[in-house]
């Protein structure tokens, strides 16, 4: 990492949710530019953090700090974290039969354009971008026509996911186990399109449970989250030595 | 124990068969003898527990009279017409446009007069619809006879091309307004039918609307009424669907002080279909009231009902939804689902399926939920930059509009744009009334 200030920086977090901690005092520092890998067991709190970053109403912050490009993330809105730069690609994309993803994307590139003080697009100017980065992802414009996520297959989904991150430029890519359910070819379409926005100004997190992923996306660090706390990190090699002993040695250790 | 069929139809009058009907006086005379011996329904009928007959019945002297505020509110911009349509305006008691009848969405042998016309050149015609109109044994149809001046009676033929629907906007300022249309698609005709009202303030308004689909006809019905908070309102629609033919209805409903809409649909020839969707978008303290009736006559009918309903603060949306299935009859498919948004805690949605199955060989079903806002949803599209605000209106918007993406698709496209803009225009109307 390098000496600057980190585009996210976390500080002794502790959440609780349902009156039960989930994150006991975690710390984790992103640089700008940089990839990190969260990898952990079932329950270890990875999309507890993940969703927390983005500001699920559903956690309850009780101690630490995030500061995000050097401000208080914990005082914004979900929606002024998405428009500062920093994007959910969510494990479980919601479904919203009703609403033509056409729709709902122009609206949320220009809400996030808006706010940083750009001219919104118009119909002819935001199909021009779709039509850029859509196929990056294997998606074509029929695609626009139907409703956000209703009736997708699970690797729609996730490359949705990717064409919103495509669309909306952020600093900061939060991508919770986007590699989930994924066949091969889905996973790699998902690779492509994330090494798509890989640059020195933007960062990205990917949680998994699997080495797999990385294999497409080469991670800077590797951190290993258990019981709420990152308790080693490293480079991918810890990511192969997980996949060959798993997470029992350092739970053992633990104990 | 009667059925729910038989509850809306008493036993014929003595002396006053509606067999004996052979003039426009003699329907009117049956009438005023039906409401001298029945009385309004009450709230012992479990169809009338959230709207009251009351509501619907007007002191007489009234009825000439203007409203207060003549300032006309939504309801009177259907569409916009291409050049080639036309909104055939309908005043109460005569047509609002003297050239309506040589207007081309009525040409093509459609023919359009008025009640008291069409009893004097037609009499077998009307005998037919009087006799088989699934409602004519409801209360306040006799007492829109009794108290109509006149109505009228579009007949479309086979020959009138399709892809010009016909669109219909009734207006009047009176205080208190009685409309009556029958509408007959021959067999094999094809109509596209987008109808609307205008709004005026304290009115109280009143439609009866008897629909015969003669053998393979198809009717799209786009029904559209004007948000009034200060108005009531009782639509009472009949419809007979005969052997192959296919009546596909979608209302968009703002409701009112009290508004109701009663539709009974027979579904009397084998293979004959019927859709009965709304979008129900109440703004606060509007009360709508939908009562549906779907009975299954007949072999291999089908049929499908899907109500959404959103209501803002003190709003109250009904939906008394009722299948029957005559005995002996066989391959019938009736679906029914009910959804309710509730964008305010103080509000109401009440759903009431009512299915009464006499024969073994029926695939039906029915569901209802209500809920408020998803939460997740709302989280998403906050995290993808649209404020609360914001994705409330699209939540909405998308609860609303899957009515429209269901509604067969046949359909013309003046029809589904004549429904999503007044869909999105009570979208607008609703999401400053949102709780947070």
């Amino acid at each position: 990492m390098n000496n600057e200030q980190p585009l996210l920086d976390v500080r002794n977090l502790w959440i609780k949710a349902q009156d039960q901690f989930i994150l006991n005092g975690l710390d984790l520092r992103i640089g700008l530019g940089e990839v990190h890998a969260i990898m952990g067991p079932n329950g270890s709190g990875k999309s507890t953090l993940v969703q927390s970053l983005a500001g699920h109403p559903g956690y309850t912050i009780e101690k630490g700090e995030i500061s995000f490009d050097g401000e208080d993330l914990l005082t914004l809105t979900p929606e002024e974290r998405a428009r500062r730069g920093l994007f959910l690609a969510f494990q479980y994309p919601v479904e919203i039969a009703g609403l033509g993803n056409g729709y709902f994307l122009k609206a949320a590139v220009n809400a996030v354009r808006e706010a940083r003080g750009q001219t919104p697009y118009d119909a002819v100017e935001f199909l021009k971008v779709f039509r850029e980065l859509a196929p990056l992802v294997g998606l074509g414009q029929d695609f626009l026509e139907r409703g956000v996520n209703a009736g997708f297959s699970g690797g729609e989904k996730k490359r949705n996911e990717i064409l919103q991150m495509l669309l909306l430029e952020p600093r900061l890519t939060l991508l919770d186990e986007t590699d989930s359910g994924l066949d091969v070819d889905a996973l790699k379409l998902v690779a492509r399109g994330v090494n798509a926005t890989r640059s020195k100004d933007r960062s990205i997190v990917l949680v998994t449970h699997y080495q797999r992923l990385l294999d497409y996306i080469d991670p800077d660090v590797v951190h290993i989250l258990i019981k709420g706390r990152i308790v080693r990190s490293g480079t991918r090699e810890l990511a192969r030595e997980i996949e060959r002993e798993g997470y029992e040695p350092l739970l053992t250790a633990m104990a | 124990m009667s059925s729910p069929v038989e509850s809306f139809r008493p036993r014929a009058l003595s002396g006053s068969s509606p067999t004996r009907i052979r003039s426009w006086d003699d329907a009117r005379t049956h009438a005023e003898k039906a409401l001298e011996v029945h009385a309004p329904p009450d709230r012992h009928d479990e169809r009338w527990r959230y709207t009251r007959a009351q509501d619907f019945l007007p002191p007489l002297a009234r009825s000439n009279e203007t409203t207060a505020s003549a300032e006309r509110k939504l309801g009177t911009e259907l569409t916009t017409p291409a050049p080639s349509e036309e909104i055939l305006l309908l005043e109460d008691g005569k047509i609002g446009d003297p050239e309506a009848r040589r207007r081309d969405g009525l040409r093509h042998g459609v023919t359009l007069r008025t009640m008291r016309e069409a009893w004097t050149e037609d009499p077998a015609l009307m005998k037919r619809i009087v006799l088989s109109s699934p409602i004519r044994d409801r209360y306040f149809v006799w007492w829109n006879t009794a108290h109509l001046d006149d109505g009228y009676v579009i007949v479309v033929p086979r020959e009138r091309p399709h892809d010009r629907p016909l669109q219909i906007l009734w207006q009047s300022p009176n205080a208190v307004v009685v409309r009556r249309l029958l509408l007959v698609l021959e067999p094999g005709a094809r109509l596209d039918l987008v109808e609307g009202e205008a709004a005026y303030p304290n009115q109280l308004r009143h439609l009866v609307r008897d629909i015969h689909l003669d053998r393979e006809a198809t009717l799209h019905h786009a029904l559209l009424d004007a948000p009034g908070v200060h108005e009531n309102w009782l639509w009472t629609t009949g419809v007979v669907v005969d052997e192959g033919a296919a009546y596909h209805a979608l209302g968009v409903h703002a409701g009112a002080r009290k508004a109701r809409h009663e539709i009974c649909v027979d579904l009397s020839g084998s293979w004959a279909q019927a859709t009965l969707d709304a979008a129900v978008l109440l703004p606060s303290k509007h009360v709508f009231d939908l009562q549906t009736e779907i009975v299954h006559r007949a072999d291999a009918t089908e049929s499908r009902q899907r109500v959404h309903s959103a209501t803002a603060a003190r709003a109250t949306a009904v939906y008394g939804g009722t299948i029957v299935v005559e005995s002996a009859t066989k391959g019938v498919v009736a679906h029914q689902q009910s959804r309710g948004l509730l964008l305010d805690p103080a509000s109401d949605i009440n759903s009431r399926p009512e299915l009464h199955i006499r024969s073994d060989d029926v695939l039906c079903t029915h569901g209802a939920s209500i809920g408020a806002i998803d939460p997740e949803g709302l989280f998403y599209l906050q995290s993808r930059g649209l404020n609360a605000s914001q994705a409330r209106a699209l939540l909405l918007r998308a609860f609303a509009l899957r009515v429209l993406e269901t509604f067969p698709a046949a359909a013309s496209e003046v029809l589904r744009t004549a429904l999503a803009k007044r869909l999105e225009v009570l979208v607008r109307l609703l999401v400053p009334e949102v709780a947070l």
